[in-house]
């Protein structure tokens, strides 16, 4: 479902040249939970850049479904984000302004969905994520878990193909961690959505199906 | 970091712009008025006192005689006059001194003559004239060359001696010329304009007596003070137009201060958390950020004083123009550093700094530590403080509208309310926000434009002022435009009634004092084609510290027409035959006059009672105008000559009388003119003297559209985060600009919403207390709807291009670096 | 001849009045030399023979000249003991021959220039003023019957009887009004009868006739205070279009009443050398009126003694004058030193005593001696 050829990454800040990975490659099969496990650093949050369409990488390709994401002009990688990728954030990224209902609903919105159709789609996301009721709340007024939960009902809302999950319990306490994990990995499963997770935590890449660590720059399968 | 120094950036241009408005306007109406003054003042030179005989010129033999006493003061006579110069714009005061009473009195003179011969030329040829170097250049004149003047319609050559070179705006807007040539040229022979004098009090002492014993009544020892206070001022309406836009532009100016601080408050609260947090004390805190208000005030201040003399610099050249066009040449050689204006901006620029700093910095000192009072929170309590502004603000535009309308006072008082008023609307106006925000959310609108009405909700307590900034700005477009519009839609129907002749018959020129030969009046009066014709003399009449046209008037009954009366009766023209009179509006106002009244008018044998048949609308006088039957009028002023006639043909033909009446025109050099050739020169002079208005009002749009610019920037900054997660999350480059120009566009629209109420309030506020208490004239009330669409498409304009560029920066942006921090 | 000096074409005087009012200590300078120098506007008269003098026209104007002064100088006595000397002169000055256009009854070619000056000796003050009017609309002019001549409130003028002239000029701070009695001395012509020769060139030459001894009282004012006065007036009348010659610098001028009843005038003329030019002239006036014309090789000028200006010339105030045919050996010393009239034209013009062989006292009058930069003869 989704195939990483010999991506590579480079940034140059003034004159040095820092190498993020080199030939990356590796292929993540449809409904399939992937941990990507690396130290801080290693590169974790650019892959995923790079795997959006957010970043550009210096070669290789990203194929999504057979797609070369890199070969689509910038508005066709947008739509492509928003109608087949979930973000699920270590800093959960929730639109301060918006309330926490409206948060959810906001991508099916951008797809164009009825009013009515994204709020219930949101109210019920939220009862899933077990933050039911919370629904007219601002962001700011909610718990860093409950903030995620948030976050994961936001990425879930427009059933994507993809979701692409950040360190997401990385600003959380351990139990509340192991929660998220298990409601993000519970959904995707049930959904049949296919996750990449990116984590420094062995902890949280168990939950995975398969997991792949990066480090220096390069894969190794566990 | 970056976010930290744009903010300070922000909030340093915010206040620099205020300031700079503020000064630069203030500046050019003062420069224009020093002009102004200035050429007044180089006529008066070092005189303390003026000698003159009001309302005529002054025998020579006054002169003679009192120079030829032992104890003479210094004194020297001057002759003067308006000129047009042949193929030129404007009038130029043609003075004429004699070079040898001018020492010690005026310096315009004194670098005049470096050239040996030159006293000998000046005095013996004939149409002599010395320029200014500004003049010389701006006639396109050298030394040699002739100019042809034109003086109540005869015409005058004057060759140039010489021109003055001197930087000194000395002698600049001056043809100055010797007695004898002036005198010549203005048909003055025997005649002085004025002689002026240095006093010290045994002088006076000595010339009053002097002139008690030995001259006729008719001639005045008049103070500098007293003549300061005479006709050499900016017309009343020209000073209250300027006046306006200096009170618009501190308004403007305010509120741009208010938004640049408030703003960089707001964005730091989080800040202040922390702060507290590692255990910074309250008091601590509220001292640390006034410091620093104080020291951004400082800077921007400067800033904005050097921005404003620049600014201030062209804005006075176009002043300075329409001042010329209006009155006479008036030259700004340099740009008048006014103190007055100078400190008036910078204690703006700080004391409005520190008030906007003071709320926010006593929210913040009160921050609990740690407890980063939300984004979110924030905002709903200042949407809790909405309704509570809204209401001091309807207090305060209560309060205006109690002290423009109803409290007895002067202009003052009236510009205090106004003031008051538009305060008040600003006040109002996040209310109003709120108000079209429901509705606009309850509209079915598509997912990404209700983010963008909800997000101008959700940031009200920065864009608020923003909003409130460019509404001020508008608001008072509108109502100087109302105003304006009003007064040229009542000014055009008075005189297209007044001028109810087919034909006017004038000495040349119009001027004051000029008349017709009395052998044109009576050539006029036996032409077979003029059916009928009214006769008017005039004379200014000292009344009650006003300079009142006196018009003694034969009038025929379509002239009789012409006269809108507003307090009248059936008997009204029986009475002013019978000797009643007409007073103007403006007179009737200031001496509280109405029909019935009686009124005392001085004429050379004691006063005279007259009672008042009417009062009628006039716009020709804020002095006033009486109006007398000419019967009565030759009574007490038999001398008076006639100025004016109204020809009508009645039944006959309109065409053999204007060719009659030409030809007769042409034997004696008097005008002949139709009404539509009067009302169309009337209707061009007053709109060059609302010209410079214009000017103005797109001078404090500019700058309310840089505080709307300035707002959104600080808004795209602070937002850069989200932004990126919305393009993470999908929203095209497109569309995150459609986003924010739709927000500003709503800024604007909103902005337009509240002006045009407040602009109309301001308008009647205008019509009805400044203008009545200044002039003592009502006018009717008229909105034009153009001007309000106008409105509401300037807005749109202002916010539309403010947004170009924070939309085009913030979707360029990268999302990938945001997201990738906190 | 004295004054020929002031025979400038004022233009130039009129130039500095405009530029300076009362003080005119800046700018411009009159070199007497170069001022006359000019060629004198060729639409103006020239004196060039003697002429019939008829009276009282002559006391008048003759605006066909380009200049012409009445010059009133004279030492005066107060009724408290105290000297004083005194100096009116109007100047008339025809700007262009011919009459002016008659555009304007302002409108003249004649322009007045007066000085007026007094010498308080016990107080070593001079007092000086000066001003302008043009000779128009009454503001300035001359008549000869009944005579009169003024400027503004200065004048000169016969009284009702016309036994007297009287004098009156008020300025500021100082101010005279004066009564002249004939007394009986008889009008003199200077020169070959009344025709005044300064060079050889034909025309440069003046008419000049002088009333050397006028009794006179009166009242002086310098400030608030007033002194009753009386002494003897000297009147000289003098008018040309032009007179000095290119070589000629300048003259020292001697008008002196002796106290034996004789009366000196004397003017040297110096020419750029420094020598004396031989057209130096002057009469002896004897106590019964008889006259004798003084030749420069009768008369032995010998200056004694110089006093610094403060731009740095240098005025000989001490002079030994000799004429060994009327046995006359003077010495002549300026009461005050600095009697210097800085005005538009400069010059030292003062009152001195007289002692030597005879006593008496009189008026000295130096010109040709400023310094300062030359103005172009344009």
């Amino acid at each position: 479902m989704l195939r990483v050829e010999n991506l590579a990454r480079q940034y140059s800040t003034g004159s040095a040249r820092q190498v993020v990975f080199d030939k990356l490659t590796f292929n993540v099969e449809q409904g399939e939970t992937v941990a990507l496990l690396g130290a801080s650093g290693s590169g974790k949050t650019t892959l995923l850049n790079l795997i959006s369409g957010i970043d550009t990488p210096d070669s290789g390709k990203v194929l999504l479904d057979g797609v070369n994401v890199h070969a689509l002009v910038e508005p066709e990688r947008t739509l492509l984000r928003r109608q087949h990728i979930g973000f699920v954030f270590q800093f959960f990224n929730l639109i301060p302004t918006l309330k926490v209902g409206e948060n959810v609903a906001l991508p099916l919105e951008l797809l164009g969905e009825d009013d009515s159709d994204a709020e219930q789609r949101a109210a019920a996301l939220l009862d899933d994520v077990g933050l039911g009721g919370l629904s007219s709340r601002y962001p700011e007024t909610l718990s860093g878990g409950e903030q995620q939960r948030a976050a994961i009902a936001r990425a879930l809302a427009h059933r994507p193909a993809l979701l692409l999950a950040d360190e997401p319990t990385g600003n959380l306490d351990e139990d509340t961690g192991d929660r998220i994990i298990e409601l993000l990995t519970g959904l995707a499963r049930q959904q049949g959505t296919t996750m990449l997770l990116v984590t420094h935590s062995n902890r949280v890449a168990q939950a995975a199906d398969r997991v792949l660590r990066l480090s220096h720059g390069h894969l190794a399968a566990d | 970091m970056l976010r930290h120094r744009w903010q300070g950036l922000l909030a340093v241009s915010g206040i620099a712009l205020g300031v700079a408005v503020v000064l630069a306007v203030d500046l050019a109406n003062s420069g224009a008025r020093a002009a102004f003054e200035l050429s007044a003042q180089q006529l008066q030179g070092k005189a303390t006192h003026r000698l003159v005989v009001p309302g005529v010129s002054l025998p020579d033999e006054v002169y003679v005689n009192l120079v030829r006493q032992p104890a003479a003061p210094p004194m020297a006579p001057v002759v003067n006059g308006w000129v047009e110069i042949e193929g030129t714009s404007g009038r130029y005061q043609l003075v004429g001194f004699d070079l040898f009473a001018e020492p010690p009195f005026r310096s315009q003179l004194s670098g005049v003559a470096n050239r040996a011969g030159f006293t000998a030329d000046w005095l013996t040829q004939p149409g002599a004239l010395v320029l200014g170097a500004t003049t010389a250049r701006a006639l396109g004149v050298v030394e040699g060359d002739s100019l042809n003047i034109v003086y109540r319609g005869k015409q005058a050559k004057l060759s140039v001696l010489h021109i003055e070179p001197s930087q000194s705006s000395a002698a600049d807007d001056l043809l100055l010329v010797d007695i004898a040539t002036a005198k010549s040229v203005l048909a003055m022979q025997g005649q002085l304009s004025y002689v002026d004098l240095i006093l010290d009090a045994a002088g006076e002492q000595w010339l009053t007596q002097h002139l008690t014993q030995h001259l006729t009544s008719a001639v005045q020892l008049q103070s500098v003070a007293d003549q300061a206070q005479g006709v050499t001022r900016l017309s009343a309406a020209f000073e209250l137009n300027l006046t306006a836009m200096s009170l618009l532009a501190l308004l403007v100016g305010m509120f741009l201060i208010f938004n640049a601080m408030t703003f960089s408050m707001v964005q730091r609260r989080n800040l202040f958390g922390r702060l507290r947090a590692i255990g910074v004390t309250p008091r601590e805190l509220f001292k640390l950020v006034l410091l620093e208000a104080l020291i951004v005030a400082v800077i921007g201040t400067a800033i904005g004083l050097l921005l404003g003399v620049w600014l201030g610099q062209g804005l006075t050249r176009l002043v300075a123009a329409t001042v010329s066009e209006l009155y006479y040449n008036v030259s700004v050689t340099a740009l008048q550093l006014d103190w007055k204006s100078l400190t008036t901006a910078a204690v703006l620029g700080i004391v409005a700094t520190l008030l906007a700093t003071m709320v926010p910095a006593w929210h913040a000192a009160r921050t609990p530590p740690l407890t980063t009072l939300s984004r979110a929170a924030l905002e709903q309590s200042a949407r809790r403080g909405v309704p509570l502004w809204a209401l001091f603000g309807l207090l305060l535009l209560l309060a205006g509208l109690l002290l423009a309308l109803v409290v007895p006072g002067g202009v003052i008082l009236s510009f205090a309310g106004l003031f008051l008023l538009v305060l008040g609307a600003a006040m109002m106006t996040p209310l109003m926000i709120r108000a079209v925000h429901r509705l606009l959310t309850r509209a079915a609108l598509p997912g990404i434009w209700r983010m963008g009405v909800r997000d101008l909700d959700r940031h009200l307590s920065r864009l608020g002022i923003a909003v409130a900034a460019l509404m001020v700005a508008l608001s008072a477009s509108v109502g100087v435009g109302v105003m304006v519009e009003s007064m040229r839609g009542s000014v055009n129907n008075w005189l297209s009634d007044l001028l109810s002749a087919d034909l006017y018959v004038a000495a040349e020129g119009f001027d004051e004092g000029a008349h017709l030969p009395a052998v044109v009046v009576t050539e006029v009066a036996g032409l077979g084609t003029v059916a009928t014709l009214s006769r008017y003399r005039d004379r200014i009449l000292p009344l009650a510290d006003r300079r009142v046209e006196l018009i003694g008037a034969s009038l025929a009954t379509e002239s009789r027409n012409g006269y809108a009366l507003l307090s009248s009766s059936s008997s009204t023209w029986q009475e002013f035959d019978a000797g009643s009179v007409l007073v103007s509006e403006p007179l009737a106002y200031h001496l509280g006059l109405k029909s019935g009244s009686r009124l005392e008018l001085p004429t050379p044998h004691g006063p005279l009672q007259v009672r008042v048949a009417a009062v009628f609308r006039d716009y020709a006088s804020e002095h006033g105008r009486i109006i007398l039957d000419e019967a009565v009028y030759l009574q007490h002023w038999p001398e008076q000559p006639v100025k004016t006639l109204a020809l009508f043909a009645g039944n006959g033909d309109i065409e053999s009388m204007r060719r009659e009446v030409s030809e007769l025109a042409a034997r004696h050099s008097v005008v002949m003119t139709p009404a539509a050739a009067i009302l169309e020169e009337s209707m061009a002079v007053f709109d060059r003297t609302f010209r410079v208005t214009d000017v103005l009002r797109v001078v404090s749009l500019i700058v309310a559209f840089i505080g709307v610019l300035s707002a959104l920037m600080a808004l795209q900054l602070e937002r850069g985060k989200e932004y990126a997660v919305l393009r993470a999350l999908g929203l095209t480059r497109g569309q995150i600009a459609g986003l924010i120009s739709g927000e500003s566009l709503l800024m604007g629209f909103l902005a337009a919403c509240v002006a045009m109420p407040t602009g109309i309030l301001m308008a009647w506020v205008l019509i009805e207390s400044v203008q009545r208490r200044a002039f003592g004239w009502t006018m009717p009330f008229s909105v034009d709807g153009a001007l309000l669409l106008q409105t509401l498409l300037v807005g749109l304009l202002a916010a539309g291009l403010a947004a170009i560029y924070p939309a085009w920066h913030s979707a360029q942006r990268d999302p990938a670096p945001q997201l990738r921090e906190d | 001849m004295r004054h020929a000096l002031l025979l400038l074409t004022l233009l130039l005087a009129l130039l500095l009045s405009a530029c300076d009012g009362d003080t005119p200590q800046s700018t411009t300078t009159l070199r007497v030399d170069q001022a006359m120098g000019g060629k004198p506007d060729a639409g103006f008269a020239r004196a060039l023979e003697p002429r019939a003098f008829k009276f009282p026209q002559d006391h008048g104007a003759h605006p066909e000249f380009a200049t012409e002064w009445w010059y009133l100088t004279g030492n005066l006595i107060s009724d408290t003991g105290q000297r004083f000397g005194y100096q009116l002169t109007l100047f008339r000055v025809g700007l262009r021959p011919g009459q002016a256009q008659q555009d304007s009854a302002w409108r003249t070619h004649q322009v007045y220039m007066g000085h007026l000056a007094i010498s308080d000796i016990a107080a070593a003050r001079h007092y000086s003023a000066e001003r302008f009017a043009r000779a128009a609309a009454g503001l300035a002019g001359a008549r000869s019957d009944p005579f009169e001549v003024w400027l503004g409130p200065w004048s000169i003028h016969t009284d009702n009887e016309r036994s007297t002239l009287a004098v009156a000029a008020q300025q500021n701070d100082i101010g005279l009004s004066l009564q002249l009695q004939p007394g009986n001395k008889p009008l003199v012509l200077q020169g070959e009868r009344g025709l005044s020769r300064k060079s050889a060139t034909p025309g440069n030459a003046s008419y000049y006739y002088s009333l050397t001894r006028l009794p006179t009282r009166g009242e002086l004012r310098i400030g608030d205070k007033r002194y009753t006065v009386e002494g003897n007036s000297w009147l000289d009348r003098e008018w040309s279009s032009s007179a000095l010659d290119k070589d000629q610098a300048g003259w020292d001028w001697f008008a002196l009443q002796l106290d034996d009843g004789r009366d000196v005038m004397f003017y040297q003329l110096r020419n750029k050398q420094g020598g004396v030019h031989e057209f130096s002239r002057g009469k002896l006036v004897e106590k019964d009126g008889r006259v004798h014309t003084l030749l420069p090789n009768q008369v032995t000028l010998t200056p004694r003694r110089y006093w610094q200006a403060k731009d740095g010339e240098r005025y000989p105030i001490k002079w030994r004058m000799q004429v060994a045919d009327h046995q006359l050996d003077l010495e002549v010393e300026a009461l005050i030193d600095d009697q210097l009239m800085d005005h538009t034209v400069r010059y030292w013009e003062g009152a001195v005593d007289v002692s030597g062989s005879h006593s008496g006292k009189g008026y000295l009058e130096l010109s040709g001696y400023d310094s300062r930069e030359q103005l172009t003869d344009e």
